[in-house]
């Protein structure tokens, strides 16, 4: 009969705690305005500095399935799409650097990062 | 072939759709569930690993694969095929490592240790699946919080399995043994 816990389990638990904690650690590093990214298939679509905006807008991606972002001071985040687990959408807003939201049907993902030092152009489209 | 060698061969398929029907169950259900707060959007519990992992240590490796398949392809019909290939990529690389931990010599790991492996296993096909999709490497930002994840769900799902055993065994001498 297969016990439930053995000595390695805790060695083995122990070692993903750690790994979890280790992987963490870059996140803590990053400082600088909040910018994001929106890409499809790899490819950068737009580049937007969330520090510098006034209001919100939306940007809607065509394709099928389609989707809308809606961008505002410091928060980004899918807000429709037309997939059927809307999976991007339950992800919410995106407020922190380091953050992603993803519609796997559409290829699309929106990522957040800090500019690096000087100050970043408002928008970049692509 | 032999009538009774024809029966047994039965009995080894039905038992084999039975928990194909469970896994599927169980992965319904589990669909059902609300957002866990705090967690990556998607990431579910995986009761159907405890399926997947009785398979792998009591059938067999093989029966185990194909038990992977039928949900991806459930996923895929259900969710699309995006769907079908987090759900695949995730599911042979869990099994994958269940299959691999159970052979070591020795087996120094119970349940609970090849249950949070496999889960852990399972999260980074479907994260590996989900950065081809995407031709993007932001989603390792998941990473941490997803190795969290697996372990919480891995001693979970080996805790029910552990528990579920006796009754998992009737069910499969039920259909093995049954004249």
């Amino acid at each position: 009969m297969i016990k439930l816990f053995k000595r390695a389990d805790f060695y083995l638990i122990l070692f993903f705690c750690l790994l979890g904690i280790v992987s963490f650690v870059p996140r803590l590093m990053a400082s600088g305005n909040m910018t994001a990214t929106i890409s499809q298939r790899g490819q950068v679509l737009y580049s937007i500095d969330l520090d510098n905006i006034q209001g919100s807008y939306t940007i809607t991606i065509d394709g099928r399935p389609s989707a809308d972002i809606l961008v505002k001071k410091g928060e980004i985040g899918f807000v429709r799409a037309t997939c059927p687990d809307k999976i991007c959408v339950k992800t919410g807003m995106l407020t922190k650097p380091g953050q992603s939201a993803a519609c796997l049907p559409a290829k699309l993902i929106i990522t957040t990062g800090k500019a690096t030092g000087r100050k970043a152009p408002d928008v970049i489209t692509y | 072939m032999r009538k009774s060698e024809r029966a047994k061969l039965t009995g080894r398929i039905a038992l084999l759709g039975v928990l194909g029907a469970q896994a599927l169950a169980l992965s319904f259900i589990e669909s059902l569930l609300p957002p866990l707060p705090g967690m990556p959007p998607g990431a579910k519990p995986g009761f159907s690993n405890i399926v997947t992992m009785y398979t792998v240590s009591y059938i067999g490796t093989k029966q185990a694969l194909l038990i992977t398949l039928i949900k991806a392809i459930f996923a895929g019909l259900t969710r699309g095929p995006s769907a079908f290939m987090m759900s695949l990529a995730g599911g042979l690389l869990s099994t994958f490592v269940m299959a691999s931990m159970l052979r070591i010599s020795g087996r120094p790991n119970g349940i609970a240790g090849i249950s949070v492996a496999s889960a852990a296993a399972h999260n980074m096909g479907q994260l590996l699946a989900a950065m081809f999709l995407l031709r993007s490497t932001a989603l390792v930002g998941y990473l941490p919080v997803l190795i969290f994840f697996s372990v919480a769900t891995g001693l979970v799902t080996g805790t029910i399995l552990k528990y579920l055993l006796p009754a998992l065994d009737r069910q499969s001498e039920f259909f093995l043994l049954h004249k």
